[in-house]
């Protein structure tokens, strides 16, 4: 089981990586192309913006597992462990609903609107659009995960990056 | 009814702790079940909307040019240039810090970057110098404020979004306010210091070592005027002014400084991607939170409201602001711009404010929330790195924010301090 969830981590962590490397490089090409060789593609504006909702749905559903999820959690710190529990819960549950309805209703939506193509690409829109149902279940999955952490153990996500203060911090001796 | 129903439901949900995306897409599916199920269908359509934006993908690249820069030994570099720009008025750590921060708030476009990469160089060498520690974190968290005020920013992008105001324009009108911050908190850091005996001796320095620092923070400096330039003369849109800011960090990194890895490069995108996101989800659940204000005509039940009233429009700016600095002590940056715009901008414009000046108002409003107990991003950052209590880091700072606040009730009443550069666009 963790071998499991580390391994879809992993994963994870390597295509925001590349997502967000190809997202520069495809700028950094597009400007150079542009500016310096007057050379523009209609198609790579779209295809780079699709990029960058990929890193999105895909980076918030990783976020779920990592805890980088912006939330107020001031409330909750001064809650007794026992209700700090149930709101644990409550939150992984709210997560499961909105990601169901996202992933049922964004299905009704690809079979619906999904054959309509992309005039500057010529890509159906429906491949773009499945970006949500696949991201919404590895959301359910990573809930579901979140809420048996809290019954049984199951290992630490690698984050494999440092904050900004870490990286140049020292150690303060001495108050002044 | 349902409106009441789903504003209450987003408060517990929040106080619950359930991440903000999540808790307004929540309560936005709370809405839809007791109005109209039917609207149930446009769920995912108006999240989807709230994600899709080619100009947003700025976002993401001036993250990752800070992200870049950090890992290019940039931070100290700065410091070093920012200490022989005050050389000459005899400043110190202190004045070093407001000066770095106005500089660094130029390429990261993020407040709380600013603290990080500054506040762990920073707050140990002003403490070894002999600055009291809670004087050194309260400098450091109230002058990183100016990072998202001073263009680029990070948040200026999301009120773009949510505005439809050029981002260029709203880069603009931040350039005056963000550096006002920075002077008004500069004289009061001298005059501190000064009084305080602060100020350390003045020690020889080697032409060699004035032309190495200048030439390394000269080239860090470029980076804040290349993007303004291109962004503000329409050279470039915002995305690809980001992308040419990649470009530049990386041959820094890479072939000037020499101290940015591969490795880092990795740790750089996977940190951008944790970070993008995790704003980006709220910007498109916030759609459909936007979508039932405006079926609900929200704005123009509140603009009605408060005309009807004859309440004086001073009166009513004076309200923003109070409203702003209240959201901004438990609210997060960007998921504020993202709530609150939709609602008090149309309300704003009824009494003749203009987008741009709003936009300035919420950047330097929201920058304060930053370095206000409960929810300060920037004093948490701030007491990891030193250890102190963060109420301990507010009192320190305390001095610092009221300069702060003089700015927000300028720009507030004074139009001009935020749209006179944009004009001159045309």
């Amino acid at each position: 089981m963790n071998k499991c969830i580390l391994g879809i981590d992993k994963f994870l962590s390597i295509l925001g990586k590349a997502l967000v490397g190809i997202l520069a490089v495809g700028v950094i090409v597009s400007v150079i192309l542009r500016y310096v060789f007057s050379i523009a593609f209609v198609s790579s504006e779209e295809l780079l913006t699709m990029v960058f909702v990929a890193t999105t749905f895909f980076g918030a559903a990783l976020g779920l597992r990592e805890g980088e999820h912006i939330a107020v959690n001031n409330f909750t710190a001064m809650m007794p462990d026992k209700l700090k529990k149930l709101c644990s819960i409550l939150t992984e549950v709210f997560i499961i609903i909105v990601s169901a309805v996202m992933i049922y209703f964004s299905i009704r939506m690809i079979q619906k609107v999904g054959s309509v193509v992309s005039p500057a690409t010529g890509i159906a829109r429906g491949y773009y659009y499945s970006l949500m149902p696949v991201s919404f279940v590895i959301t359910i999955f990573y809930a579901v995960v979140n809420i048996l952490k809290l019954y049984m153990h199951i290992e630490e996500p690698v984050k494999g990056y440092k904050e900004d203060f870490e990286l140049g911090m020292e150690v303060m001796e001495g108050d002044a | 009814m349902e409106l009441s129903m789903m504003f209450f439901g987003l408060i517990v949900l929040l106080v619950i702790g359930v991440p903000i995306g999540y808790a307004i897409g929540s309560s936005g599916l709370l809405y839809m079940l007791l109005t109209n199920p039917g609207f149930l269908m446009t769920f995912p359509q108006r999240v989807w909307s709230g994600t899709e934006s080619f100009i947003i993908i700025a976002m993401p690249l001036f993250m990752l040019t800070g992200e870049l820069m950090n890992h290019s030994g940039l931070t100290r570099r700065l410091i070093d240039f920012s200490m022989l720009l005050v050389r000459p008025f005899g400043g110190g750590l202190g004045e070093v810090n407001v000066v770095s921060s106005m500089i660094f708030g130029g390429i990261s476009g993020s407040s709380v970057a600013d603290t990080s990469a500054l506040g762990s160089i920073l707050i140990p060498d002003m403490v070894k110098q002999g600055y009291p520690k809670k004087f050194a974190a309260g400098i450091t968290v109230a002058s990183s404020t100016i990072g998202m005020i001073i263009p680029p920013s990070v948040p200026m992008l999301m009120y773009a979004m949510v505005s439809g105001a050029s981002v260029g324009k709203l880069f603009l009108a931040g350039l005056i306010p963000g550096i006002l911050v920075g002077v008004t908190q500069l004289i009061l850091t001298y005059g501190i210091s000064r009084k305080k005996g602060y100020h350390p001796k003045k020690e020889k320095i080697d032409v060699a070592s004035v032309l190495k620092i200048t030439k390394d923070g000269s080239l860090a400096l470029m980076m804040p005027v290349l993007i303004i330039v291109t962004v503000t003369f329409g050279i470039a849109t915002a995305s690809e002014s980001a992308g040419i800011a990649v470009l530049y960090a990386a041959i820094l990194g890479f072939f000037v400084y020499r101290e940015l890895k591969w490795k880092e490069v990795g740790n750089a995108l996977k940190k951008t991607f944790m970070m993008s996101s995790s704003i980006m989800i709220i910007g498109g659940f916030t759609m459909i939170f936007t979508w039932i204000l405006a079926v609900e005509q929200v704005p123009v039940a509140i603009g009605t409201f408060l005309i009807n009233s004859n309440i004086p429009t001073w009166m009513v700016f004076l309200f923003l602001d109070i409203i702003i600095l209240l959201l901004g002590t438990f609210l997060d940056v960007t998921p504020c711009i993202l709530l609150i715009s939709p609602i008090l901008l149309p309300v704003m414009q009824q009494f003749g404010m203009s987008d741009l000046q709003f936009g300035a108002i919420i950047i330097v409003g929201l920058a304060i929330g930053l370095v206000t107990p409960p929810v300060g991003m920037c004093l948490n950052v701030a007491s990891k790195i030193c250890n102190m209590e963060i109420v301990e880091i507010f009192k320190g700072a305390l001095p610092f924010i009221i300069c702060n606040i003089i700015v927000l009730l300028l720009i507030t009443f004074i139009p001009g301090l935020s749209t006179w550069l944009p004009s001159l666009m045309g």
